[in-house]
C-alpha cells in the first residue's frame, strides 16, 4: 500500500493526468480502434486505391458504320490513345448507349457511313465521341483523350493533302498551324491525381479522427459524476496543464500518422518536396491542434451526447467540399469561402500543396499559417471560457 | 403474433419520433444535410477564372487574342504584367491559376509565314481549374490558328473551298451526356444524397438496437417462458423493418424527388420507380443495420467507427475513381454493402434515364444482399432474445423464490 497515489501525489505530477488518458486509450476498444488502426487505415487504403496516379484506359465502345480502311485507321489512332481502351464494338448507336447505361462503357465513338468517301472528297465527315459526363473524372479524362487524338487526326490528314499538294513537309507543318501552343503544366506536371487526392482527403479523414477522439475523451469527462471539475482538480485547477494533458497523447499520435502518410506518399509515390519539411511540420502541428480545439468546442459547448458527436462529425464530414481541392474555392459563394474559412483543414492542405509540390519559399505560406494561428487562438479562448464557466457552475451545486 | 408485430411497429416509430439520437440522426440530420451538404457547389462551375497576360509583342494580333480569350466562359484576364517574376508571384499567392505569354515578334511571325508560339502556363495543383483553362485556351488558339491557316492558303492562290477543307478534314464533335453543363453539383450532389440517406439510416439503427439493448420493452417480450425466442426475434425483425421503411422511404423519395428541383439537377427518374427502388435498397440497408447493431455495445463506438466511413463508401463508390481502377481486394468489398449497388442503379435511374433491364445486375445485388442480411440479422437477433430469456426467467424465479420465502416462515 505504499504506491498507493494520493490526491497529493496526482497534484503534484505535471503529467498525471496524460497517464490517466492512456489507460483509458488501453482500455476502450472503439477509441483505441479509432485511434490507432482507422488512420492507418485510411493510409493504406487511399495508397491502394489511388495507386495508379491518373485515370487510364477507360473503356469505351465504337460504332463504325463505315467499315473502311480509314475509318480502321482513325480505329487504330483512338486504341493508341493512352486514356482510351476501346472495350467493346457495337453493331448501333442504340447499343452503345444500352452499354453506357448499364455501366460497361464510359463514352462511345460513333463513325457515320460514307467516312471514308466524305473524307477523300473532302467534305469534311463529322466524327462524334460522346463521353459520359455524369461520372465527371472519368469523363473529363475521356474528353481530354478524344480531343488530343481528333485533333491529332486532322493535323496528320492536313499534312498529307498538303503533301500531296506539293508542299515541302516542313512548310506544309508550318502553313497549317501557325499559331503554336506551348502549355506548360506547372507545379504538377503528371497531372497526378495522388498528389493532390492523397494530399487532400488523407488528412480531411484524419481531421474527422482527431475531432472524435478528442470529443470522446472530453466527454467522457464531462458527462461522470463530478464532470469536468474533476480531472481540473487532478490538474491543480490549472485550465492549461488541464488541456496539454488531454491534448498531447492525441497530438503526439497523430503526428506519427502524418509522418507515416508522407513516408509513404514520398518513397513509394514520390511526392516531391519543394519546399521544406519544417514549415510543413509547424502546419501539420497547427492543424492538430486546432481541430482538436474545435472539436473541444463541440464537447464543452453543447448538450446531450448525440449533438456534440453530431455537431462534430458535420463539421468535419463534409468538410472536403468546402477546401476547395476539386471544386475550387473561387467558384463558391461567399458563404461557403468563409465556411472554408474556419475549418483548419482548409489551411492545412494549402500548407501541404505549398510546401509539397508548389515549392513555395517562405513570404507565400504565412498566410495559411497565420489562419490555422488565429482559428487556435479563437478556439483556445472558447474553450478556456466554456472550461472556467463549467467549473464555476460546479462550485455553486 | 400480429400483435406483437405491431406492437413492436409502433413502439419503434414512437422511438423514431421521441428518442432524441434517433430523432437528431434519422430526421434533424437528413434535414440539415439536404441543404448543407451542396453549399460549396451551388455556383456548379468554375467560371472566369482569374489568369494574367504577359504581353511583349503588343500590337494587334496579340490584342485580338487576349481579348478572345477574356471573352471565353472560363478565363477572365484580371491584369497585364511586365515580367514573368510578377505573375509568378501572383501565382505563387493563388490570386491567379494560368499565365500566358506572348512573345516578341508573335504578330510578325504569325503573318509572314512562320510558326508563332504563345505559352500557357496553368497552375496544375487545382486540376478542374487548370482544365478548364487548358481547354479554354486549346479552342482559343485552335480557331484563330485556323483562321489564319486558310487565310494564308487562299493568299497562296489555294482553292477557298479546298483551303478550309484542308484546315478541317474531318469535323469532330465531343459530346458530353448526361451533365452536359459539366456541373459540378450534377456530379456530386446524386450520389452523395444516396450516400447520406444511406449512413443516416444505418447510424439510427445501429443506435436503435444500442439503447434498446434489455429494455424494460425486450424483456417484456420475452418474460413468458413459453414464447419462443424465435417467434419474438421474427416480429422484431418484421416490426423494426416496417418502422423504418415506412420513415425511411419517405426521406429517401423526399431527398431524390426533391432535389433536382432544388437545386435543378437532371432528373429522369418517377416516383414509382423510386418508390419500388428504395423497397429493395432501404431494406436491405435496414437489414444490415440490425445485424451490425448486434455487435455494439456503446454509444460512443458507433460515431467512433461508422461515422468517419461514409468518405471510404464513396470513393469505393466507383462515381470519382473508376471502378475499372480499384484494386481487386477494395473492389471485393463493393459486393458486401447495399450501398454500392445503391449508387450505381440511382444515378443510372436518375441522372442518366436508363430502365431497370440496365441495372439488372445490381437489381440482383441488392435482393441477395437483403436476403442474406435479413437471415443474419434474425438469427443475431434470436441469439440475443435467447440469452434475454434465459436470464429474464432465471431472474424471475429467482425472485418469485424471494417472495414465497417469507411466507413459509
Amino acid at each position: 500500500m505504499s504506491n498507493r497515489v494520493t490526491e497529493a501525489t496526482v497534484k503534484q505530477h505535471y503529467f498525471s493526468l496524460l497517464f490517466r488518458e492512456m489507460r483509458v486509450l488501453r482500455r476502450e476498444k472503439a477509441l483505441f480502434f479509432a485511434l490507432f488502426c482507422y488512420p492507418l487505415l485510411v493510409v493504406i487504403f487511399y495508397s491502394a486505391l489511388l495507386s495508379q496516379g491518373s485515370i487510364l484506359q477507360v473503356p469505351i465502345s465504337i460504332v463504325d458504320l463505315d467499315r473502311s480502311v480509314a475509318s480502321r485507321a482513325l480505329i487504330q489512332k483512338i486504341a493508341a490513345t493512352p486514356e482510351i481502351e476501346i472495350a467493346k464494338r457495337d453493331n448501333s448507336l442504340h447499343d452503345a448507349k444500352q452499354s453506357m447505361l448499364s455501366g460497361e462503357v464510359y463514352g462511345i465513338l460513333l463513325i457515320p457511313n460514307d467516312y471514308e468517301k466524305h473524307l477523300l472528297g473532302n467534305l469534311s465527315p463529322e466524327v462524334t465521341a460522346f463521353y459520359n459526363n455524369q461520372y465527371m473524372s472519368v469523363g473529363s479524362t475521356l474528353q481530354r483523350g478524344f480531343t488530343q487524338t481528333l485533333l491529332a487526326v486532322v493535323s496528320g490528314y492536313q499534312e498529307e493533302t498538303m503533301l500531296a499538294q506539293g508542299y515541302a513537309r516542313a512548310i506544309a507543318q508550318e502553313q497549317l498551324s501557325p499559331i503554336k501552343l506551348e502549355t506548360h503544366t506547372v507545379f504538377n506536371p503528371t497531372l497526378n491525381y495522388n498528389y493532390t487526392l492523397t494530399n487532400g482527403i488523407v488528412p480531411t479523414l484524419l481531421q474527422i479522427l482527431i475531432m472524435m477522439t478528442m470529443v470522446y475523451t472530453v466527454i467522457r469527462d464531462k458527462y461522470k459524476s463530478g464532470g469536468i471539475a474533476v480531472p481540473l482538480a487532478m490538474a491543480n485547477g490549472d485550465y492549461v496543464r488541464y488541456l496539454v494533458n488531454k491534448i498531447l497523447p492525441y497530438f503526439l499520435w497523430f503526428m506519427l500518422v502524418h509522418l507515416v502518410l508522407d513516408a509513404i506518399l514520398i518513397l513509394f509515390y514520390d511526392l516531391p518536396v519543394r519546399g521544406s519539411l519544417t514549415i510543413l511540420y509547424v502546419g501539420t502541428a497547427l492543424f492538430i491542434i486546432t481541430a482538436q480545439l474545435w472539436a473541444m468546442i463541440f464537447a464543452l459547448w453543447l448538450p446531450e451526447k448525440v449533438l456534440n458527436y453530431g455537431a462534430a462529425s458535420s463539421f468535419s464530414s463534409p468538410a472536403f467540399g468546402f477546401i476547395g481541392l476539386f471544386f475550387p474555392r473561387i467558384a463558391m459563394s461567399w458563404y461557403a469561402i468563409a465556411w472554408g474559412a474556419v475549418l483548419p483543414i482548409t489551411w492545412y492542405v494549402e500548407i501541404r500543396l505549398d510546401q509539397t509540390i508548389r515549392g513555395h519559399e517562405l513570404p507565400y505560406n504565412l498566410e495559411p499559417l497565420l489562419w490555422l494561428i488565429l482559428i487556435g487562438l479563437v478556439t483556445y479562448i472558447l474553450v478556456i471560457l466554456r472550461i472556467y464557466l463549467l467549473k464555476k457552475g460546479a462550485k455553486r451545486v | 403474433m400480429f400483435k406483437v408485430t405491431l406492437k413492436i411497429f409502433l413502439y419503434e416509430i414512437s422511438n423514431i419520433f421521441n428518442v432524441q439520437a434517433l430523432l437528431s440522426i434519422l430526421i434533424s440530420g437528413s434535414v440539415l444535410y439536404f441543404f448543407y451538404y451542396p453549399v460549396p457547389y451551388n455556383n456548379e462551375e468554375v467560371r472566369d477564372a482569374p489568369a494574367v497576360v504577359i504581353d511583349q509583342d503588343n500590337s494587334v494580333m496579340s490584342k485580338a487574342l487576349m481579348r478572345k480569350l477574356d471573352a471565353t466562359d472560363s478565363i477572365n484576364i484580371v491584369a497585364q504584367v511586365a515580367t514573368m517574376d510578377e505573375a509568378e508571384h501572383l501565382m505563387r499567392n493563388r490570386e491567379i491559376y494560368g499565365i500566358f505569354w506572348i512573345p516578341f515578334n508573335f504578330e510578325e511571325d504569325a503573318l509572314s509565314g512562320r510558326s508563332a508560339a504563345i505559352s500557357y502556363y496553368g497552375d496544375a495543383s487545382y486540376v478542374i481549374i487548370y482544365s478548364k483553362i487548358t481547354a479554354a485556351v486549346q479552342s482559343v488558339v485552335q480557331a484563330l490558328s485556323q483562321e489564319i491557316g486558310a487565310e494564308r492558303q487562299i493568299s497562296m492562290g489555294v482553292d477557298p473551298a479546298i483551303a478550309t477543307g484542308n484546315s478541317a478534314p474531318i469535323t469532330p464533335i465531343i459530346v458530353p451526356l448526361y451533365n452536359p453543363q459539366n456541373g459540378y453539383a450534377t456530379y456530386v450532389i446524386p450520389p452523395v444524397y444516396v450516400l447520406i440517406v444511406y449512413q443516416c439510416l444505418f447510424l439510427a439503427l445501429v443506435i436503435s438496437l444500442i439503447l434498446g439493448r434489455r429494455s424494460d420493452f425486450d424483456k417484456a417480450l420475452v418474460q413468458d417462458a413459453r414464447v419462443s425466442p424465435l417467434t419474438v426475434a421474427y416480429c422484431v425483425l418484421i416490426g423494426k423493418w416496417l418502422a423504418y421503411l415506412l420513415v425511411s422511404m419517405t426521406i429517401f423519395v423526399a431527398y431524390m424527388g426533391l432535389t433536382p428541383i432544388f437545386y435543378q439537377l437532371p432528373f429522369h427518374g418517377s416516383i414509382p420507380d423510386l418508390l419500388f427502388f428504395s423497397l429493395i435498397f432501404l431494406s436491405g440497408t435496414i437489414f444490415v443495420g440490425i445485424f451490425v447493431g448486434q455487435f455494439f455495445r456503446k454509444f460512443d463506438s458507433v460515431f467512433l467507427i461508422i461515422m468517419p466511413s461514409s468518405m471510404f463508401l464513396f470513393f469505393l463508390s466507383g462515381m470519382s475513381w473508376p471502378k475499372e481502377m480499384v484494386p481487386e481486394f477494395l473492389h471485393l468489398l463493393t459486393y458486401l454493402l447495399p450501398i454500392f449497388p445503391g449508387i450505381t442503379s440511382m444515378i443510372t435511374l436518375n441522372q442518366m434515364d436508363g430502365t431497370w433491364v440496365n441495372i439488372r445486375p445490381e437489381l440482383i445485388q441488392l435482393i441477395v444482399l437483403m436476403g442474406v442480411y435479413s437471415l443474419l440479422a434474425l438469427a443475431g437477433l434470436y441469439r440475443y432474445y435467447r440469452h434475454l430469456q434465459d436470464d429474464v426467467v432465471v431472474q424471475s424465479k429467482a425472485q418469485s423464490r424471494e417472495t414465497i420465502k417469507p411466507s413459509e416462515e
